[in-house]
This record gives structure tokens, C-alpha cells and sequence, in this order.
């Protein structure tokens, strides 16, 4: 399965940034119509022509109704959302252009202004393309630790989303309970790690340690939270309201991530996945969960089930972490060499990836493609058709932010 | 019997009152403070913040702090990061919306410059730093106890 991560313009020539297996780079534009994604990356697909009928029931950017500043353009008779287009530009911040002739270390925090709740997968993928650039090797510990916190900002991610659906479909109590958990492993964050979302710890080529006992006193606090979480989930499992209101919502298939190219919890709903996690050494044995159905509620219990999967990989990775630390020779070299490198990482909705080009220490060039991007295109996919009842339920499963889209 | 604007006009000066009128002005948003938060660009830490105020933890409807869905049903607006060029005019409609008494409250975290001053009414505070939900809540607090006087 291949995907089109982005439409790039390189030297003057437009290149297409492509994920496929194991590889991830960039092919000719000539091989476009292998990707129904081109398309919509390229800005070609236009609104189409609305019947009479039909009126543009505009939501946003300010509505109490949505959680971050977006319009939806919503065209409908009254009753169903016969088509809907996503407008994310009013969180356009520009990061990307930003970066330019910043050197490595400046773009690092930018990358992780770009969505708070991804800010720890940017960064390692940011850090990573750089570590490719310059051959730099990280240790075995910064890699375990890296891994770990990824799993960490995933289980935290989970609960806020699973936490919106169940607030959409009104189960006040058990949102008020996951709420509190979200809010304590923030709480954990901050007291392990000096920042709720995980910012300002990872560094090219190194991570901010903390000695193994108290490693040892995380890993138990969390597993308390996901404990509590997995006793939550199970009772609300038989909440037949709460099942009823997410099962055939939002409905995707296969057919759509052909045409939009999306990955992570949204993919794994419909059957696949392209969990870059399967190609880690130090996760050995990995296995992405999936799940039928394609709706909400199949998206539901791919997060659900992921937290409980991300508390078993931090236990096995917390026992390979070595007490001694050795510390890895960084050299950014400051010449006027120029360097080009790729960087991933597998954040909470789905894969970040970070193509970079460096002149020296200074960035010239940098394109992200976020998994949000493809996760609004999805949106707007199985919005077609729902009634206006089912839109809380529809948006919310997906879990993405405009902010990780807009950049 | 005298004319009763005589008979009342005697009464009035010649009688105290028997409540004195407050010389400081009361805080029309004690125990009832709703505010209404506009996301003006913001990555979505704040935001974030602001929906962990929801937890059990801080149980904001003991201080009578409600969150509503528009602004003409609040008292408070809260401005998440400076806003970015495309979310101005939108701030600046709420800001139109807001039914008098009403404050503003602009909150930033630690980020690039990326947003545009603007002169904002009212403004009853201006936070700034890395934010955590405990601080946005005690700010909350203090403006529903009486920071913020109309």
C-alpha cells in the first residue's frame, strides 16, 4: 500500500513525497496517476456545482459547537450534509516558512509549536531527519526513551479523543472520569518530565533522561491511570446507547484511502494499517491493531485497544534501559555543505514525516507532511450523507487537529 | 393630613436611610462568571488547558465559572494566543457581540511572535508564559471572586 505524503517542488521540478513499505522518498510527477490523492494535494479538485436546493450552512470559525477555529462549509437541504469542505486556513501559521535559515536547534522548537498535542512526535521526527543529515547515531537509551514518550503522548491522545466522543454522545460520567485520567497523566508529565506535553525534552541527537528509579515510579503511576482506563472502557462497552450512537457513523472504506491517502487509528478502522512502528528494531514483534467497520466506533476501539498496547510497550522497553548513560558526540557541522534528509515518526492519528534540506546548520528548505492533513480530507469523505445529529460523533473519532493541519 | 409630595419630600430629609449605598462597586460577576473562549491561533496547548479545567479536579462550577457556547451569553472572553491575521476580524466580532459589563482576557504561551497586537477593550488580564490548567484556574477564580469590577 502506497501513500502520497505530499506534492513537493525541489530544484524547480515538482517531485511527489511518497511512503511505501519501507521506502520514503520521492518519485517523478510523471507517476501521478498512480496516486487518486494527487488531485486534492495539488488543489485540483473544485467544489462542485450545488443544486438549488441546496444551501451553504456555514460553521465557524468562532462556533461554540467545534473545539478549535475552522470552518466547515456544510451544503445541505436541511436535514443530511449532502457535501462539506473544510477551511483550516484561519490557524495558518506559517511554521514551515518559519524554519528557513534557522538553524537546526531554533526549528527544533518550532516544529514543536505546531500542535501541542503532537508536539513530542514532531520533534522526534524533526530530530530525526536531522540525525540522518548529519550521521549522527543516537544512543540506545535516547532511542528507548524516545519510543516511550511516543507511547506516553499516544495513551494521553486516546483518552482526550475517546473523551470527545463519549462528551458528544452525552456519557457525562464516564467523560468527566477520563477527564480527570487526561489531566493526571498531564499532571505526571509535568512532575517526571518538567512539561505536560512533552516539549522541550527531546534534543538532536539526545533526550532529557531521568535516572531509572524514577522511570521505574512513572511506568507504575501510569499503568494505575491505564488501569483505571481499561475498567472505564469495559463498562462502557455495554452501554448500548453509547455503542448505538457511534456504529455506522463516519462510515470510511477502502475506497477513500485510495482516493485520500490517510493512515493511522482511521486506516487500522477500515481493516489496514501502515504503523511505521512495524519497521522498529527495538520493538520487535510489533503487531498494529485493526479493526472492521470503518466507523466511529470501529475508531474508537482501535484507540481504546492502543492504550492498553502502548502501556505493554513502554513496560518492555522501560526493562531494556540501561542505568549507565552513554552520551553520543554531537557535531553539527557549520560549513556550507548542503544535506538533505528524512525523518518519521509515528505520532498518535497517524505517521509524521519531515523532509528537509539543510545548507550548513541552517534549514533551506523543509515540508511536513502531518497525518492531520489526510484526517480533514477524510472528514469531509464521511461527513457526505450524515445527518446533522451524527457530526459531533463523526468529527471527534477522528482526532485530528487543525492545527497540525494548517501549520 | 398634608399633600402627600410634601408629606414625602418631608420624610425624605428629614429621615436616614436605613441602607447606606456601597462606595466601592460590587463585583456584578461573583459566583457567576461565564466565559466564552476564542481560539485565535493558537497550537492547541491552551486549549487543552482550558478542556482539563473540565476535570472533577477543579470542579469550576463550585466557583460559579460556566464555559457557553457564544459570545452573547458571556461575561468573560478569553483570547487564546495572539490572533494570527485571518482570525481578527473574527476576534474582534466577538468582541462587538459581548453584552455589556463584560472583560477580556488575553492568554499566550511561550511561542514565536506570531499573532497581531491589537488594542482590546476591558482587558481585566494578559497571561503569558508556559500556562498550566492550575494557573488558568486560579486566574479564573480571582476574576469571579472580584478581579474583574465593571
Amino acid at each position: 500500500m502506497k501513500r502520497l505524503l505530499g506534492v513537493v517542488n525541489i530544484d524547480g521540478k515538482e517531485q511527489l513525497f511518497v511512503s511505501s513499505g519501507t521506502f520514503v522518498g520521492f518519485v517523478d510527477s510523471s507517476q501521478s496517476k498512480e496516486f487518486k490523492a494527487y488531485n486534492w494535494q495539488k488543489g485540483l479538485i473544485k467544489a462542485k456545482e450545488t443544486k438549488d436546493e441546496l444551501f451553504n450552512f456555514r460553521l465557524g470559525p468562532s462556533a461554540g459547537a467545534l473545539f478549535e477555529s475552522v470552518v466547515f462549509n456544510i451544503y445541505t437541504y436541511g436535514e443530511r450534509m449532502k457535501e462539506v469542505y473544510i477551511d483550516n486556513t484561519y490557524k495558518s501559521r506559517f511554521i514551515e516558512d518559519k524554519m528557513i535559515n534557522k538553524d537546526v536547534f531554533e526549528a527544533l522548537k518550532l516544529s514543536e509549536q505546531i500542535c501541542a498535542s503532537f508536539s513530542f512526535s514532531h520533534s522526534c521526527a524533526f530530530s530525526r531527519a536531522v540525525e540522518e543529515a548529519f550521521g549522527i547515531t543516537p544512543d540506545d537509551n535516547t532511542k528507548i526513551m524516545r519510543l516511550i514518550l511516543l507511547e506516553v503522548e499516544r495513551i494521553f491522545n486516546h483518552i482526550f479523543v475517546i473523551s470527545r466522543l463519549s462528551g458528544a454522545a452525552a456519557q457525562k460520567v464516564f467523560t468527566n472520569h477520563l477527564i480527570y485520567l487526561f489531566d493526571e497523566i498531564l499532571s505526571l508529565n509535568k512532575t517526571f518530565f518538567g512539561s505536560r506535553f512533552l516539549k522541550n525534552i527531546n534534543t538532536i541527537g539526545t533526550i532529557k533522561g531521568i535516572s531509572k528509579d524514577k522511570m521505574e515510579e512513572f511506568v507504575k503511576k501510569l499503568d494505575d491511570i491505564v488501569k483505571e482506563f481499561s475498567k472505564l472502557y469495559q463498562f462502557s462497552l455495554k452501554s448500548y446507547n453509547y455503542l448505538d450512537r457511534l456504529h455506522n457513523t463516519g462510515i470510511l472504506t477502502m475506497e477513500d484511502f485510495e482516493s485520500i491517502n490517510f493512515d493511522g487509528p482511521a486506516l487500522k478502522a477500515i481493516g489496514a494499517s501502515l504503523d511505521t512502528r512495524v519497521y522498529e528494531e527495538l520493538l520487535e514483534g510489533f503487531d498494529s491493531i485493526v479493526h472492521e467497520g470503518g466507523d466511529s466506533l470501529s475508531r474508537m476501539i482501535v484507540r481504546a485497544e492502543e492504550i492498553m498496547q502502548s502501556m505493554e510497550l513502554i513496560k518492555k522497553l522501560f526493562q531494556k534501559l540501561k542505568t549507565s548513560n552513554n552520551k553520543t558526540n554531537i557535531k553539527i557541522e557549520k560549513d556550507n555543505q548542503k544535506r538533505t534528509a528524512i525523518g518519521f515518526a509515528e505520532s498518535p492519528s497517524g505517521a509524521i514525516y519531515y523532509y528537509i534540506e539543510l545548507l550548513g546548520d541552517k534549514i533551506k528548505y523543509v515540508y511536513i507532511s502531518t497525518p492531520s492533513m489526510f484526517l480533514i480530507k477524510a472528514m469531509e469523505a464521511s461527513l457526505v450523507g450524515q445527518i446533522f445529529t451524527d457530526f459531533a460523533f463523526t468529527i471527534d473519532s477522528f482526532g485530528a487537529f487543525f492545527a497540525d493541519a494548517a501549520k | 393630613m398634608l399633600l402627600w409630595p410634601i408629606y414625602g419630600l418631608s420624610k425624605r430629609y428629614s429621615k436616614r436611610y436605613k441602607f447606606d449605598i456601597p462606595s466601592k462597586p460590587r463585583n456584578p460577576f461573583r459566583r457567576s462568571l461565564h466565559v466564552f473562549v476564542i481560539d485565535a491561533g493558537s497550537d492547541v496547548e491552551l486549549l487543552l488547558e482550558f478542556y482539563s479545567l473540565m476535570s472533577p479536579k477543579y470542579n469550576i462550577h463550585r466557583y460559579g465559572i460556566f464555559f457557553v457556547n457564544t459570545p452573547r451569553h458571556a461575561d468573560l472572553l478569553v483570547i487564546l494566543s495572539k490572533p494570527t491575521e485571518k482570525m481578527l476580524p473574527i476576534v474582534k466580532e466577538a468582541i462587538n457581540h459581548m453584552p455589556e459589563p463584560f472583560g477580556v482576557l488575553l492568554i499566550e504561551n511561550e511561542t514565536f511572535e506570531n499573532g497581531i497586537d491589537i488594542g482590546l477593550p476591558n482587558l481585566v488580564g494578559r497571561l503569558k508564559g508556559n500556562l498550566e490548567a492550575e494557573e488558568i484556574f486560579k486566574k479564573l477564580v480571582e476574576i469571579a471572586k472580584g478581579g474583574l469590577i465593571c
